[in-house]
Formats: C-alpha cells, sequence, structure tokens
C-alpha cells in the first residue's frame, strides 16, 4: 500500500482491460502446462500398475510372500462302535525360520514367543538371530500352545505336526492296528496298509507376509488335506476279551505266540483279531517279536481242525452221508508204504464220530475218495491258499499240494492238515463258513473308510464270496462238530454252560527248522456258538506250548470257553435253560472282571429277561432301571438262580425274581 | 445473493466433496491397522483429517459468507499469522515427525504452519500485485515481490522444507508471470533458477546423484529408492482393478508414509490403475475449476488468487504423484485432499472456499432482462 508511492511518475501504467486480458492468456498457458503435467505423473502412475517393472515384481515376490508348509493331521481309526483305537493327539514343535526374522523384529518376536511357550526371551532370541535356516524353539508343546503360535502368524515360525500317534486303549488289537514311526509314517498294521489314506496330504502354500513377517492371510489348516478317518469291524469289547483269554493262554502254556480270531460269519466281519506277545504301540520297542500278527502272518500247519472242511466235502459231493459208517482200521492204516495212525483207535464209526474222535484214517479215506482235484477245489472254495485281502500287510497264503503232483500219502496227510500250511485267519474264515450255512462271507475288517467331514471315501459292504455247501451239508457238519465238545469228544474244555458249542480241536507237529518237532506242537481249537443258531465264530491257535498239555483241546479249548461265555453275556444272547442243568465240563469258568453292562432287550411290546446269573445286586438293578420291569430280590451276593429264566418276555409292570447268593 | 449463489462453481464444490470423502476412505484403509497397533485406535487419523475438514469448511463457510473485502483486509493479518507460525517451530512447542520439524503443538492439535504460509503467500501476492495492477514495468514492485518472497523463504529455511521453498518460489513466478512480469524478466529468472541448480551441482557433485537417483530406485532398494520402490510394488499389486479396499499389503508396514505422502500407492494397489487415473482424473478437475474461476474472476485479485491456488493445487498434486512414479526426488509434500495432514486438509478445504467466493464474486451484475437476452439472465428473470 504504501509501495505505491515509490511509483516513477515517468512509468506509464497498464490499462485495465489490458492486464486482464493478457493475465486470462497467461493464466491459461501456465494452467495448461499444469494439467498436462499432472496428466503426465497421472498416466505414469497407470503405467506403473500395468506394465510393472521386471525388478518390481521380483522385489514383491521374494518381500511379500513367504511360504507355510501344511500338514494333515492323521486320521483316527475306529472300533465298530465308534470307540476310538487309534487317534493323533497334536504334540508340535515348535521351530522357527531365523532368516525369516527380521533384526528389528526378532526382540519384539521373540518376546511374544517366549511368553507363549514359557521359556526364556533372551533364549528364544538367541535362537531366532542363528544363521541358519531352522532352529528349534520347543519340543512337543501342547496343541493349544501351538494353535497360539499359530495365531501369531509369523511365517518364519511352524509348527511342525509331530508324529504323536494315541492308542487309547494301549495293547488293545496293537497288531492289527499297528504303529507310526517318529516321520509319522505307518510302520505296520493298518497303520501301514493305509497310510495314505490315513496320513492326508501335505503341501507348501504361498502365503502374502507383512515386513515383520506375519502372515496376512492367516488360516494355516486345510480340511481337504486332512487324513481319512477308517472305520473297522472290531469290537472294542471283544477285542479285549480276546486278549484277556489270550493272558489266560499264556498263563497256562507258555506259548512261543497265540492268536485268537472272532468272526461274525453273518458278514465276514473280523470282530476281535488278538495275538500274543503282544506290545504297546504307545511305547514301541526294539523286539519286533510281539508286533507280528500271527492271525495272517503266520502259515502254519493247521492239523485236525482241517477235517471238518473234508468232512463237508464229501457230504456236499454224494460220496457219504454224516451218518454213513466208516472204517477207521483199529488205528493203524496203509497207503502205499507209508502208514497212517489215529491216537484214539476205532473200528467202524459214523462219518459225523470221524470229526469227534478226529479220526486220520477216516478222514485221509474221504480225502482219497473224493480225490486230490475235488479236495483242493474245496479247501480254495473254503479260502484256503487264498489271501483274505484283509488290509494287513504281510499277509501269507498258505501251501497245499497241486493235485497233479500229490502223492495219495500227501493227500493223505493234508486233509488232516499237515503237509499243507493255512493262516489262522483262513481257518477262521472257512469256520465262518459252516456257521453260515454253507455260504462264505468275505472276511473284512475296515467297514469304510471316511474324510474329515463325514464323507466316505471307502464303504465295503459284507460280501457273500459263495456257496461252498449246502445248508444241509453245513448243518450236519455242525452237528458233529457239537459233539467234539460234548462228554467222549476231544474238547470238553471248550464248553460254555448254557450253550451248545461246535468245534473242532488241532494238534499239529510244529515244523522246526525244515523238520517235523518231536516235541513242539500247535494247538488249536475252533468253533461257533451257539451251534443250533451260531452267533460268533472263533479260532484259537496256541504255537508251541511250552507248559502243561500241548493238545488243542487243552491248550486252546479254555481260552474259547472264556471268550466265547464272555461274548454270549455281551452280545446278550440267552443261553438255552435247558444246557444249565447239564454237568459243567472240567474246570468251572472264571468270572471276567468286567462282564459288560447288562441289557434288557426290549421287542416294540415286551421285554427279554437276560441272563442275570453271577451278577451283582447292583448289576440287576442297574440293568432293569427305565425298563418299568419290577425285580423281587433274595439274598445277597451273586445270582444264582432267576424266575422267569433269561429269555423269557415280560410286559413292563411285571416282575422277575432273582436270587442272590 | 440469490444471484450469487447460483454463481458458485458446483462442479468444484462436487468434486471437493468426492476427493475429501475418498480420502477419508483411503485413510482409514490405509492407517487403521498401524493406528490400532500404535495407538489402539484404528479410527485415530480419520477421525484427525475430519476434523481438519471440519475445521476448513467453518472457515471457508464465513468466507463465503463474508463480503469479499473482508478476504482483502485479512490478507495482511493471515500473512503475520502464518509467519508467527513457521516461528513456532523455533520453540520449545515444536513437533517433529519423520525426522522433519514442520509441526508446532497448539493445544490437542500438531499445526503445520507451511500449509498456510502457502495460501498466505498467494493471497498477499494477490494483493500487492493488484493494488499494483497495471505497473509491474516498475522495479519497484519487482522488489517488494522479492521482499515479499524473501520474508516466509527466511523463515522456512531452517526448516529445511525444500519442497515447501520450491513450491513457494513456483507460486510467485506463476503470479508475476500471470500479472504481466516482462519477458524479459521471465527469461532473466529462469536462467537464474538454471544457473543456480548447475552451480549447486557443479560445487557438490552428490547433488547430481541425488537428483538423478530417483530415476533408478532399484539402484539402493533398501536405502534412498525403499520407499518409492514399495509404492511401485503397491502399484504393480493393483493391477487394473486392484486388490480391493483394505486389501492393501503396502501399508502392513512395508511402505513408509502409506497414509500421508504415499497415499496414492494405496489407492493404486487397493483400487488398481482405474481407481487410481479416477483419482488424478478427480484432481485435474479441480485445477481445471479453479482455473476457470480464476478466467472468470471480475478483478484482477480474483484472478490471481485463482490463479495462484490452481497452481498451488496442481503443484502439489504434480510433485507428490511424481515422486510416487518415480520422477521426481522426493520433496514430503502431500497429496491434496488424499493424504493424512490435518492442516494440509484444512488449508485444502480453505482453499476450496476461497474459490467458490471468487466464483461467486464473478457473477455476471444485475441487468435488465430485455437487454440481455443470455439463457443465464433469462433463467434469473
Amino acid at each position: 500500500m504504501t509501495l505505491e508511492g515509490t511509483l516513477p511518475p515517468e512509468l506509464r501504467i497498464e490499462a485495465p482491460d489490458v492486464v486482464r486480458a493478457r493475465a486470462r492468456r497467461r493464466l491459461w498457458g501456465v494452467g495448461g502446462i499444469l494439467l498436462v503435467l499432472l496428466a503426465g505423473v497421472g498416466a505414469r502412475g497407470v503405467q506403473l500398475c500395468l506394465l510393472p517393472h521386471e525388478q518390481t515384481i521380483t522385489a514383491a515376490s521374494t518381500q511379500r510372500w513367504g511360504s507355510v508348509k501344511l500338514a494333515a493331521r492323521r486320521g483316527a481309526i475306529y472300533d465298530r462302535n465308534g470307540h476310538r483305537l487309534a487317534a493323533s493327539v497334536a504334540t508340535p514343535n515348535i521351530v522357527v525360520d531365523p532368516q525369516l526374522v527380521p533384526e528389528e523384529e526378532v526382540d519384539a518376536l521373540a518376546a511374544k514367543v517366549a511368553r507363549i511357550l514359557d521359556m526364556d526371551v533372551a533364549d528364544v532370541a538367541e535362537r531366532m538371530r542363528r544363521q541358519s535356516r531352522y532352529a528349534r524353539l520347543a519340543t512337543r508343546v501342547h496343541p493349544s500352545v501351538a494353535a497360539r503360535i499359530e495365531e501369531l502368524g509369523h511365517l518364519a515360525l511352524d509348527v511342525e505336526q509331530g508324529a504323536r500317534r494315541y492308542y487309547p486303549e494301549e495293547m488293545l488289537a496293537a497288531q492289527v492296528l499297528g504303529f507310526v514311526d517318529a516321520a509319522g509314517r505307518g510302520r505296520a498294521g493298518l497303520e501301514k496298509q493305509l497310510d495314505e489314506q490315513l496320513r492326508g496330504g501335505s503341501l507348501l502354500l504361498q502365503r502374502r507376509r507383512d515386513l515383520r513377517g506375519y502372515s496376512i492371510d492367516g488360516q494355516r489348516t486345510r480340511d481337504d488335506m486332512m487324513g481319512m478317518d477308517v472305520h473297522t469291524t472290531l469290537d472294542r469289547q471283544i477285542q479285549r476279551m480276546a486278549e484277556r483269554a489270550l493272558e489266560g493262554v499264556i498263563e497256562r502254556s507258555d506259548p512261543v505266540a497265540a492268536s485268537i480270531i472272532v468272526l461274525d460269519h453273518k458278514t465276514g466281519d473280523v470282530l476281535a483279531m488278538a495275538n500274543a506277545p503282544t506290545f504297546n504301540p504307545n511305547a514301541v520297542e526294539e523286539d519286533p517279536a510281539p508286533r507280528r500278527n500271527h492271525a495272517v502272518q503266520d502259515a502254519i500247519e493247521p492239523g485236525s481242525v482241517l477235517k471238518p472242511f473234508n468232512v463237508a466235502a464229501a457230504i456236499e459231493e454224494g460220496l457219504v452221508s454224516i451218518d454213513s459208517s466208516i472204517d477207521c482200521e483199529g488205528g493203524s492204516y496203509r497207503i502205499g508204504r507209508a502208514r497212517i495212525h489215529d491216537d484214539h483207535p476205532h473200528n467202524v464209526v459214523t462219518v459225523g464220530e470221524v470229526i469227534k474222535y478226529s479220526s486220520n484214517i477216516g478222514s485221509a479215506k474221504l480225502a482219497i475218495r473224493l480225490g486230490a482235484e475235488k479236495f483242493t477245489d474245496y479247501m480254495r472254495a473254503f479260502g484256503f491258499t487264498r489271501r483274505t485281502g484283509l488290509p494287513l500287510p504281510g499277509e501269507r497264503a498258505g501251501i497245499i499240494r497241486s493235485p497233479e503232483r500229490i502223492k495219495p500219502i500227501e493227500l493223505a496227510t493234508t486233509s488232516y492238515g499237515q503237509g499243507m500250511t493255512a493262516t489262522p485267519l483262513q481257518v477262521a474264515a472257512a469256520t465262518a463258513t459252516l456257521a453260515n450255512g454253507g455260504v462264505r462271507m468275505r472276511p473284512r475288517l475296515v467297514s469304510r473308510i471316511e474324510d474329515v467331514h463325514g464323507v466316505p471315501e471307502v464303504i465295503k459292504e459284507p460280501m457273500a464270496e459263495a456257496r461252498v455247501i449246502s445248508e444241509k451239508t453245513a448243518k450236519d457238519v455242525a452237528r458233529a462238530m457239537v459233539t467234539v465238545t460234548e462228554q467222549g469228544g476231544t474238547a470238553t474244555r471248550a464248553r460254555v454252560p448254557g450253550y451248545l458249542v461246535a468245534g473242532k480241536t488241532g494238534t499239529a507237529e510244529k515244523v522246526v527248522d525244515g523238520k517235523y518237532s518231536a516235541s513242539a506242537r500247535i494247538g488249536s481249537f475252533m468253533g461257533f456258538i451257539p451251534a443250533d443258531d451260531p452267533a460268533i465264530t472263533v479260532v484259537v491257535v496256541v504255537d508251541q506250548p511250552r507248559k502243561g498239555s500241548r493238545y488243542g483241546g487243552s491248550v486252546a479249548g479254555p481260552a474259547f470257553a472264556e471268550l466265547a461265555g464272555a461274548a454270549m453275556r455281551y452280545l446278550n444272547i440267552p443261553p438255552d435253560p435247558e444246557l444249565l442243568g447239564e454237568p459243567i465240563g472240567p474246570g468251572p469258568i472264571e468270572p471276567l472282571e468286567d462282564p459288560g453292562p447288562l441289557r434288557v432287550a426290549w421287542s416294540g411290546s415286551e421285554w427279554t429277561v437276560p441272563d442275570f446269573a453271577g451278577r451283582s445286586v447292583r448289576d440287576v438293578l442297574r440293568g432293569v432301571q427305565g425298563t418299568g420291569l419290577g425285580v423281587e430280590l433274595k439274598g445277597s451276593g451273586v445270582v444264582v438262580a432267576q424266575a422267569p429264566p433269561a429269555g423269557a418276555r415280560l410286559a413292563p409292570g411285571e416282575k422277575v425274581s432273582v436270587t442272590f447268593q | 445473493m440469490d444471484r450469487n449463489v447460483r454463481a458458485l462453481d458446483w462442479p468444484l464444490l462436487a468434486t471437493y466433496v468426492v476427493l475429501a470423502g475418498f480420502g477419508l476412505l483411503m485413510i482409514l484403509s490405509a492407517s487403521s491397522l498401524e493406528a490400532d497397533a500404535e495407538y489402539g485406535n484404528a479410527l485415530r487419523y480419520v477421525t484427525r483429517q475430519a476434523a481438519g475438514i471440519a475445521g476448513g469448511c467453518m472457515i471457508s463457510l464465513g468466507i463465503l459468507v463474508a463480503p469479499i473485502a473482508w478476504l482483502r483486509k485479512a490478507v495482511w493479518p493471515s500473512f503475520v499469522l502464518a509467519l508467527g507460525g513457521l516461528l513456532m517451530i523455533l520453540t520449545p512447542l515444536a513437533h517433529s515427525a519423520n525426522g522433519a520439524t514442520r509441526w508446532f503443538r497448539l493445544g490437542p492439535v500438531n499445526v503445520q504452519p507451511s500449509e498456510f504460509m502457502k495460501i498466505a503467500l498467494v493471497l498477499a501476492f494477490a494483493h500487492y500485485l493488484s493494488l499494483n495492477e497495471g505497473r509491474l514495468k516498475d522495479n519497484a514492485v519487482l522488489f517488494g515481490s522479492v521482499f515479499l518472497l524473501a520474508v516466509p523463504v527466511l523463515f522456512i529455511l531452517p526448516q529445511k522444507d525444500f519442497g515447501t521453498t520450491v513450491i513457494l518460489f513456483g507460486l510467485t513466478g506463476v503470479m508475476l508471470f500471470v500479472a504481466g512480469l516482462a519477458w524479459r524478466w521471465v527469461f532473466a529468472f529462469g536462467g537464474l533458477v538454471a544457473a543456480a541448480l548447475t552451480g549447486l551441482v557443479l560445487l557438490e557433485p552428490y547433488r547430481m546423484q541425488r537428483l538423478v537417483s530417483f530415476m533408478d530406485p532399484f539402484a539402493d532398494q533398501s536405502g534412498a529408492g525403499y520407499q518409492v520402490v514399495q509404492g511401485w510394488i503397491a502399484l504393480a499389486t493393483g493391477g487394473l482393478f486392484g486388490q480391493g479396499l483394505a486389501s492393501g499389503v503396502a501399508q502392513r508396514g512395508f511402505l513408509p508414509e502409506a497414509h500421508t505422502d504415499f497415499i496414492s500407492a494405496v489407492v493404486g494397489e487397493e483400487l488398481g490403475a482405474v481407481g487410481w487415473a479416477m483419482m488424478v482424473l478427480l484432481l485435474l478437475g479441480m485445477v481445471w475449476r479453479a482455473l476457470v474461476i480464476a478466467s472468470r474472476a471480475k478483478d484482477l485479485f480474483g484472478m490471481l488468487t485463482a490463479t495462484g491456488l490452481a497452481a498451488l493445487l496442481g503443484a502439489q498434486s504434480i510433485i507428490n504423484l511424481g515422486v510416487v512414479g518415480g520422477v521426481m526426488p522426493n520433496k514430503g509434500l502431500v497429496l491434496p485432499f488424499l493424504s493424512y495432514g490435518a492442516s494440509a486438509v484444512l488449508a485444502h478445504t480453505v482453499i476450496v472456499g476461497i474459490l467458490l467466493k471468487i466464483s461467486m464474486e464473478s457473477a455476471p451484475a444485475e441487468a435488465p432482462a430485455p437487454a440481455r437476452p443470455a439463457p443465464r439472465a433469462a433463467l434469473a428473470g
């Protein structure tokens, strides 16, 4: 304002319209340049978005992306009722890739990690500064700790899924389940055979990270990589009973090995497969011997347990009937230049009695009449020399001499289970065929394999393989097998009070170093119960008893009786009251520690009275609780009598009288 | 009044509303994580920005309602006030951020006086040069102009704020040129600037290196070129349509000043080339409307003020985006309306207010309808 006065008077003042017109021109000139420049830098940005430099792309990928290794959780193994037999318990290791922790981030990250892992901050920081790509921070941490580490989302931190496999039932079905090694690979049993399905996938995922190395996208697990769950046909309770029965075998006979197989012959389901010696898959030891699944891995000479199949074949072919006579030659019979003998000499007996007395001569005669061709065909149809195909590693097929080359004496011995081999499972499956009225069901151990959402990947329905013999033949042979456990039979110790047992013993000479051993035997018992309407088929094989009797009836029979009796109670199959009165075979049946809960079956309108025998007052009261049935209790102790008897039907409101002693 | 309201530059106002809103959105996206981590308040920066906008709107409303003469009366007081603000930075009230001391504390808020100095300088020059309308051949006016520029520059020098210094020089040049500076002076000043730059480079060759280093940020990727490389990564990640709002990675520690100077890189990453182009178009629209207002202004004061403010907005945008694009060395200048900075957005909102006021003043004088059958007048009648 005052500067106005400094204007020298000689300077001419330009007219406002001149000044403003020029200003307008010039402002558009300057403004135009600005607009062009602004559009220019704008275009530059578009260029950088759409056509980035090679270096930008490289820098972006190295800087902003990190990889995460995803490993799947191993699937679980269940029994038929959904009880977990094998499960993966996450006992993860926490590791760090020091190269992925920026120096300025070490202290902050170490503090966070140390708090979670309950470690010394300095110690964690030291590991994060190591000049390597791998440093272990903690091993076998609790899953919740691992989850918190994962929540941190730092890409340098990795949760190594430890291959910690947990078998909640400890030694139960150990050889069937197998075990998993430290690297997470299944090394035996189902764990090995179904490793691929159980294990699931693993892959490296690229994840965006922020400057300090934290994953931006979170989420480290993916469902589709989870291992699948395997549902087996095993029944935890029956398996437990089988293993307990084996314990009895070990105590009585001290064998090298023993195994028990329980089949549901109607479906082919393996309800139990127990072996001794056994191991705890939770803590696998060096010695491989206890890990052997003798039931499928041992091809042994079955001995006399083979006779019923030979007899069945002869009957089915119409050569004889169960009541036909056959001369057992007084216990000694010559075939070619060889001679065969019976342990219990007989002369003329019925075909059925060949089974009852376990006559080698009778069996040999039937096989020779059948001829080698027919005989091997039938054995093959019963499942011998064929693997069952259960998903278990190392299954043996067993051998029978080919019909073209077999000599008559060899055919004779093969007919009673010598000079041929079979696995205990094959014997069990063949026995199940008899129990099932002649129809062979394909053995089944795994019913389904499903993914983490319960969607089945594999479903195995029970499958009938073939009718091997007619129902009548099967019934006839079964009836003959019942006599085995009756007075005068070879397996009276296999009897179960209240039930008819169809069975057959076997005592094979064991091959040791290529020769038949003079002393080593393999004692076995196969059978099904109740004989008239079988519920389960059981095979007990005791390899080389070193204590007490060596005969199948004595070493395997009691184990069968113990297991079968417990299983009948568990399966709620009422005993035949008429049979209960009969004198019981040698030796009282040891009561099981845990006979399982008492069940009162409901038919829709009535209750079926269970067998209260041997139960405590508490068991009885629990059993009827909620049924509306009344109980009248007399005395105390365990139940010795009941009225009405087991199997009777009562309407709600009716009463059961139970006497204790 | 009715006539003036209709003359108000509605496109400018609309552009401003969109830009300011867009800015709030992008600041939220770019800063919420960091703000939450550091202050436990994800909305910290957004609320402060909103407060700046609100303050600017209040001042603008005052400008719009008051007679234009009041604005001219306020020129020198505001100039002095801005200078005083610059002085505050030399006091213990000074506040530093990111290695630069450009703020002072005023109660709960940090004020960046350089943002106001730029407006004050434009107003001062417009006022001074319009008072001396037609007398620009007088050397005294030139001396006065040099004095007018020298004072704030001297105040700013201790802050080493070269970005603002360059803007102040540029604004002065533009306003003198538009006011009618003789071509010989234009060339003389131009030559002087060129000579000074050459001299500086010759005297200290490292400056040359610094000057050209921005062209290849990968040469020093972890040092001087770091921020630009991070900006480019963000843009490259954005591609055509971007990663989506709040999905950018740059602001997760990679890109320094993601919510302030480099907000445009976040725009690029999250909204792609399309979003970036929309942003530039809005800025272009803003500068263009300011130039239209300038050319329609009835007096030299209005012309010069609008031109200066247009140049201010344009130059800031060009330099800011040029730095992100790697075609200019880093100057630490914000992007108008989009970058976080309460002082800056308040100042830029006031700029919009002043521009609107000038647009109102340029309304054609009330005249008898038959004499001027212009459509606008017909509508008014």
